[in-house]
């Protein structure tokens, strides 16, 4: 090999790489990249959220390689990729091969000079994104990223770029470049990228449900090259703490180091292979054309005067029509993606993708999820846009290069055919390659559906969600490509603008900067519904597709202006730039440029006056402006009674509602002015005051009523109102979903406030980054105070709703049903508690009714499913809450079904909402519980947030959400039994781990909704903590602790925070001792352990227990986390339960219980009859832990 | 008839290639010789419609080539110098292709006008071969079945023998000698001998400005006379190099044969007078601006 000859291939292809667009698209890109995660584009999710609270570096060694693992996988690859892989085919289409072949240059030569110019061009590119990163990190000065920075240290930037950069970069860029060279197929070289996003997004870097095997698990760190699950699993997916990432070094394991080497390995090691292959292909290649064809012996000289004169032969031209030459055009092209192997290879791919995607789609606690037409259509339409948009990048720029890189061009330019009709056909063809992927997914999808055997197959929501989400998107990508190819004439500039528009708009979704304006790919916008469709979204929807389209068609017209098989002239260019042919060029275009312009003005102009847009945000903003120091902790009296005459008209979103409040003054001062709090989207509001009308003072949204005499403690009054408005008002800003809607398939109105003002100042209002606070922090004996409820009216009150509404949908509300009427279409419905509540909704819906034992659920009937289980756990909650609680009051436990606009459910007192995607459309069996979790959890919240209302403080949301879970972990066990007991609390156990912010963790007495990770403290640990408290105490004293609890505090007006439940729990207590040491590490500290079995070892004893072999198992036991609790470990053989729960004979165990602190660890002896499998920590799931299944040993 | 009036051609640089150039070229073989680099090629690319002229016109029988090329491309036929095909596709599959997008059918419709032409260019026995094992000349004569598919009113051919061997290269002359009969054909070539074949009229071209525009016997006429031919060795040859015009020089048996132009004076010791051939006009345009007298017209 000849140094100097490769330094020149090496020089020759460096210089060519930098300076084509795609080189600077890249570097431009990475560039702004570096600054934008300078700026927190990208952190990780650790530290704490409170002012001066310690935050998660960007410069931490940690910090920058995630960023470096994520910029590698998603956007730098592609790029890499590309310019690698078509090196060399790039060579033969420039004809220069049959040159290098007449050279000394060797095989090698040139395939490691080619290959070593590129990688060291993109080389450049890394080094600048990180400089960037360092540069903007350190130098540029950001006053709001202060404390987001720390000190400068080169190896946190440059151990991931060695470790983390280079060998992914180096496996990508040799094996895109080795498939180039040895294909010379660039459909191959683009299919590597995408495969490789496609393995990395959708399933290496996001597949990683709890029950994964750890060697499996194990396994997919090692092959993921870009090291971000190896990252994630290894260190950021449990909290370590923002101390560790901030300081700490990453400390590569030797597995990952190896496989470091190994894509080293493998990237050299394919370029290695290229010259052998290439080598005698590109010598031998010109064999073909050199040698001797058929001679041109025919003609007109030919003896037997057979073969006709060329000049003689007969044939005519005739200018082909559009319809023709369109036909004639699409025929070819069709036949030439027929014939290209992409499609094979593309549309298995992308198939094995989305369905398998869709698959293994899991929901709430890394359940599987039902799947229906409308939810894989919706899901897969956002990956199959993702999927298309890459496909149609290559396939567009190599359909419309493909004449000009076949040197066909000088001869099919010069045809007849037109530009429009020839790029018309090129659209249509490619269109087709999207028809046969979209085909290919649904008859992936509709055997997936037919598989799981539950929900029909319906081709409809495929036929309505693809042909809105995805077709208007790939016409538009097709004709913006098409522009951007007319304008610049190159390959390069065009996959440098597409990938570089695509990694902008991934950019703009991470930082959740998308809007219906920006989201041309419709990404998460439109959730699916089978109980209305679109009826949220439609609109917007509509107007962005319709904004897609009319940019597609400008795009389209500036494609056939711009792609010209005339070369253009310099000088007639001039001239065409000069003022007045400009201004003739606008006018030629206006109509085209008039629709985009007029539907993005009117989108723009649907989202700034829309509810979550512009005009709402300030209405907000001057409310809070306007009243937070006046109003904020005034006390207001209650309402003691609401009378509401609701008036829905669904179709048009309308409401009117015309009622009254009872307003009692439990106070113990009078009250000479009243607050009340009206939407922000509402068209009008009027008031009257014991009947008589009144004019409140209207401060930004905050009524301020002055009464003629003040009320007294005791006294009470009528304030009445008529609103009238729309919910939701105007359009979504970028879709999703709305927790409150009146639409024509199904309303919920959570509360009443969005159709009716509420008594006081709303402290959340007009609240976001800008002007939130740090939450108010509340002495340590707080709760001895008299504490007011944290959600509801002060005082119990009585309900009375009147609801109108079409007589199609059928109306719910609190309490029991007292009358219906129905009259001209129209239904009327009165809804009256029966016992008194806090809160109220209104709910509707198209249903069909299952009723139980004193419950019924309402459900969409196509939703059937499921109600059985649900069924099942309302029954069950009904009967055994009450029995181990206290008596349910009210007379029926309903259930309602609402559209999947919002994934929630909630427990209003008799009348609980739920999404269709909760419970309803979840997959059940005994690993997922879901829908026995969920409706026994809401059922459980009649007791846990109704009956008994929590105190607004800290720990005050554990005794609602976190009983709510302990309620349901017992109903579990009760109902379902020990195995699936076990498996509901490793998920919340689970659940917890990974939501749990290891910094940011307070107490559970302090915990109150605002720090990053309560939610999981309040919901999970909040359930896990008293199963705990209950196996010390005993089940009995428990439960009467608990009764104690509700009846104590359930009617106020003190309202019970966490430290109330203790120490009503403590009077309970058989142990005091034990049970203080117990709420002093749960409670009132963040100790958590988390255990490892090391050193194991497992032995027989022969000849002992009467011949009997008994087998000896030891190792170390270790607490590498916090707290001190007993915790059972046991050796096992065999599995406990079957898949039914169901126990199984040829299980068996010897166990021992072993206490260890934080950090402290024991050596552990256990015999047994049996040879163990494993060894097992906590084998009856009854200590939360963290990493539980690390805790194992198998033998 | 082909009018091509005040024709100018400006590269970025700037680089004139075609300063002015005017032609009127009536129906039959019209040749268009210069050196490479003279402006051939860009001449027949605006022709073809493929490239903008800095300014000038182009007719095609009165229908304007520059406004709207697309009018003429049906009654175009394109060799160009340089050309490729898909090399996936068979040789019939390629043709096919083209000849749609031309809208070229024949009586018994498109695909037996295919057969026709490949069995006219003699490649019927490889219709079903891929055009990337084609040989050079192989993939000139799908070209040239290409361009006179069609029956095209106007068939240019730019540097057409480049990829023929001799005998191939004679037939092609052929070709295009009976195509002429009833169309324009407008050959563009560097190798005088196809003009002095095929063309009864020729023009011309150096650096962008038509020299020329005449008949091979006229240019052979208006030299007449001023051509000899003789014998000198190596060292002799330097020197009439430097002193006479020589327009061609061959080594015979080890000494150089030149052929000089002498217009004015005697020719030089050994040499004497010789009938001129069309190179030696050729040679004398490139090397003087022009032939001696007025520019004939053609």
């Amino acid at each position: 090999m000849s140094g100097p000859r490769l330094l020149q291939v090496l020089a020759q292809e460096f210089r060519f790489n930098v300076r084509r667009p795609l080189f600077w698209i890249a570097l431009l890109l990475l560039l702004f990249f570096s600054w934008a995660f300078s700026v927190g584009g990208m952190t990780i999710s650790s530290g704490e959220s409170t002012v001066g609270g310690q935050r998660a570096w960007v410069t931490s060694e940690f910090a920058l390689a995630q960023i470096l693992s994520v910029i590698l996988g998603i956007f730098y690859i592609f790029f890499l990729a590309v310019a690698a892989g078509m090196s060399v085919i790039k060579d033969e289409e420039w004809r220069v091969m049959e040159m290098l072949r007449a050279t000394p240059l060797r095989p090698g030569e040139y395939v490691w000079g080619k290959f070593l110019g590129v990688f060291l061009s993109f080389i450049i590119v890394l080094s600048v994104f990180l400089t960037g990163l360092a540069f903007f990190n350190h130098v540029l000065p950001n006053a709001e990223m202060a404390e987001y920075r720390g000190p400068f240290a080169l190896v946190n930037y440059l151990r991931p770029a060695l470790i983390l950069g280079l060998p992914p970069a180096l496996f990508i860029a040799g094996t895109s470049f080795a498939l180039g060279a040895l294909t010379r197929r660039g459909i191959l070289v683009f299919l590597f990228p995408v495969a490789f996003l496609l393995g990395c997004a959708y399933f290496l870097w996001s597949w990683s449900p709890t029950w994964l095997n750890l060697e499996v698990n194990r396994l997919l760190m090692l092959v993921d090259p870009t090291g971000f699950r190896w990252l994630m699993e290894t260190y950021l997916e449990v909290d370590r703490g923002v101390q560790f990432y901030n300081l700490e070094p990453v400390v590569y394991d030797g597995g990952f180091l190896a496989s470091r080497l190994v894509f080293l390995a493998l990237g050299v090691g394919v370029i290695g292979l290229v010259p052998r292959r290439v080598g005698g292909r590109y010598r031998m290649e010109g064999k073909e054309r050199g040698e001797p064809g058929l001679p041109w012996v025919g003609g007109e000289d030919e003896e037997d005067g057979v073969r006709r004169s060329l000049a003689s032969v007969d044939t005519v031209s005739l200018r082909p029509g559009i319809w023709m030459g369109f036909s004639r055009v699409l025929r070819s092209e069709f036949r030439e993606l027929i014939h290209a192997p992409g499609l094979y290879l593309f549309t298995p791919l992308i198939l094995l993708t989305v369905v398998g995607t869709a698959s293994v789609a899991v929901g709430a606690f890394n359940t599987p999820v039902l799947l229906t037409p409308g939810t894989m259509a919706v899901t897969q339409a956002e990956m199959l846009n993702v999927f298309l948009c890459l496909l149609l990048l290559f396939y567009a720029v190599e359909t419309l290069e493909r004449d000009r890189a076949t040197g066909l061009a000088a001869i099919s330019y010069p045809t007849p055919v037109g530009t429009r009709t020839v790029l018309l056909a090129k659209a249509t063809a490619l269109m087709g390659v999207v028809g046969v992927i979209l085909s290919a997914a649904f008859v992936g999808d509709a055997s997936v559906l037919l598989f799981q055997g539950t929900v029909p197959v319906s081709v409809g929501p495929f036929v309505q969600v693809w042909g809105l989400l995805v077709i208007p998107t790939c016409l538009g990508w097709i004709a913006f490509l098409m522009a951007v190819m007319g304008l610049t004439r190159s390959r390069w500039a065009t996959y440098g603008v597409g990938f570089g528009v695509l990694s902008y708009t991934i950019y703009l979704e991470i930082i959740g900067e998308m809007s219906w304006l920006t989201n041309w790919w419709v990404q998460e916008t439109v959730p699916w519904t089978d109980m209305g469709f679109l009826e949220l979204n439609g609109r917007g929807l509509l107007l962005n597709r319709l904004f897609v389209l009319s940019l597609g068609l400008l795009f389209f017209v500036l494609a056939l202006k711009w792609f010209n098989r005339k070369d253009r002239d310099p000088v007639g260019l001039l001239s065409r730039l000069r003022p007045k042919p400009l201004l003739v060029q606008m006018l030629v275009l206006s109509p085209f440029l008039l629709l985009p312009l007029v539907s993005g003005v009117t989108l723009w102009v649907g989202i700034h006056r829309g509810f979550q847009g512009d005009v709402v945000e300030k209405a907000a903003k001057d409310y809070w402006r306007k009243n937070v120091a006046t109003w904020t902790d005034v006390e207001t009296p209650a309402v003691a009674a609401a009378e509401l005459d609701l008036e829905l008209e669904p179709e048009q979103r309308a409401f009117r509602t015309e009622g009254r409040y009872l307003i009692f003054n439990h106070l113990e001062d009078a009250v000479k002015r009243l607050p009340f709090t009206q939407g922000l989207t509402w068209d009008s509001l009027s008031w009257t005051l014991d009947r008589e009308p009144i004019e409140p003072k209207n401060r930004a949204g905050l009524w301020v009523m002055d009464l003629p005499a003040p009320l007294q403690p005791g006294d009470s009054l009528w304030v009445g109102f008529r609103v009238k408005g729309v919910l939701p008002k105007g359009i979504t800003a970028n879709g999703g979903g709305v927790g409150e809607f009146i639409l024509p398939s199904s309303v919920v109105l959570a509360g009443g406030q969005e159709v009716a003002p509420q008594l006081g100042y709303g402290e959340n209002i007009g609240v976001d980054e800008d002007n939130e606070s740090d939450a108010e922090e509340y002495a340590p004996d707080y709760y001895l105070e008299q504490v007011d409820p944290a959600f509801g009216s002060r005082i119990p009150m009585t309900t009375r709703i009147r609801i109108t509404g079409p007589d199609y949908l059928t109306y719910t509300s609190v309490g029991n049903l007292v009358s219906e009427q129905r009259l001209d279409g129209k239904v009327t419905v009165v809804w009256e508690s029966d016992h008194p509540v806090r809160m109220f909704n209104v709910v509707a819906g198209k249903w069909d009714v299952w009723r139980g034992e004193g419950t019924e659920i309402y459900y969409h009937p196509e939703h059937g499913y499921n109600i059985e289980e649900m069924g099942l756990a309302l029954d069950a909650s009904r009967r055994w809450y009450a029995e181990w609680f206290v008596p349910f009051p009210w007379t029926t436990l309903r259930v309602n079904e609402f559209m999947g606009i919002a994934d929630y459910a909630q427990g209003f007192p008799t009348n609980i909402t739920f999404s269709e995607s909760i419970g309803f459309l979840t997959k059940n069996d005994l690993r997922t519980l879901l829908v026995f979790f969920v409706t026994a959890h809401e059922a459980a919240h009649q007791w846990w947030g109704n009956m008994l209302t929590p105190g607004e403080g800290p720990g005050g949301n554990i005794i609602s959400e976190g009983m709510a879970n302990f309620s349901t972990l017992l109903l579990v066990e009760q109902i379902k039994g020990e195995a699936a007991r076990r498996e509901f609390a490793k998920r919340m156990e689970e659940a917890y781990a990974r939501g749990r912010r290891a910094d940011d963790e307070r107490p559970m007495v302090e915990v109150d909704g605002t720090h990053e990770g309560d939610g999981r403290v309040t919901y999970e640990k909040g359930g896990w903590v008293p199963w705990m408290l209950m196996a010390l105490m005993g089940r009995e004293a428990m439960l009467e602790g608990l009764r104690e609890f509700i009846v104590r505090y359930r009617d106020g007006p003190d309202y019970p925070l966490l430290q109330d439940q203790v120490n009503t729990l403590r009077e309970f207590a058989p142990d005091t001792v034990a049970f203080d040491e117990f709420v002093d590490q749960w409670y009132f500290d963040v100790l958590v352990p988390e255990y490892r079995v090391e050193e194991a070892e497992r032995r027989q004893l022969a000849g002992e227990e009467g011949g009997l072999d008994t087998w000896e198992t030891t190792f170390t036991l270790r607490n590498i986390g916090a707290g001190l609790m007993p915790v059972a470990v046991a050796v096992t053989v065999g599995e406990p339960f079957d898949q039914e729960g169901e126990a199984l004979p040829g299980y068996r165990e010897a166990r021992t219980t072993v206490t260890l602190g934080a950090g402290e660890e024991r050596a552990v002896t256990i015999r047994s009859d049996f040879e163990p499998e494993r060894i097992v920590v906590d084998p009856g799931v009854r200590i939360l832990q963290l990493r539980r299944e690390r805790a194992v040993h198998e033998f | 008839m082909l009018e091509i009036r005040s024709l100018t051609k400006v590269y970025p640089g700037p680089i004139a290639a075609l300063q002015g150039v005017d032609l009127e070229i009536a129906e039959g073989m019209f040749g268009l010789v210069g050196p490479n680099g003279s402006g051939k090629t860009t001449l027949m690319r605006i022709v073809a419609g493929l490239l903008e002229a800095t300014s000038g016109e182009v007719f095609l029988d009165g229908e304007d080539i520059l406004a709207d090329p697309a009018r003429v491309w049906s009654k175009l036929g394109y060799l160009p110098q340089d050309f490729g095909f898909y090399p996936h596709l068979t040789g019939e599959a390629m043709l096919r292709h083209i000849l749609e997008l031309k809208g070229v059918t024949g009586p018994n419709g498109v695909k037996a006008a295919v057969a026709e032409l490949l069995e006219a260019v003699n490649l019927a026995p490889a219709a079903r071969q891929k055009v990337k094992s084609f040989s050079g000349g192989m993939l000139q004569r799908l070209g040239i079945a290409q361009a006179i598919a069609g029956n095209p009113r106007l068939l240019i051919v730019d540097e057409p023998t480049a990829g023929l061997d001799p005998e191939e290269r004679l037939r092609f002359y052929r070709v295009l000698a009976e195509l002429a009969q009833d169309r324009i054909v407008l050959l563009s070539t560097h190798i005088v001998e196809d003009v002095a074949v095929l063309c009864n009229r020729f023009a011309a071209i150096r650096k962008g400005i038509i020299i020329a525009r005449t008949t091979p016997r006229e240019a052979r006429a208006a030299i007449d006379g001023a051509v000899f031919e003789g014998e000198v060795t190596p060292q002799e040859l330097e020197d009439l190099h430097r002193t006479r015009t020589v327009t061609q020089s061959v080594l015979v048996e080890g000494r150089h044969r030149l052929r000089i132009y002498e217009p004015d004076g005697g020719p030089a010791p050994g040499f004497r007078e010789v009938p001129p051939t069309l190179e030696d006009a050729y040679l004398v345009m490139m090397r003087t601006g022009g032939l001696p007298g007025a520019v004939v017209a053609a």
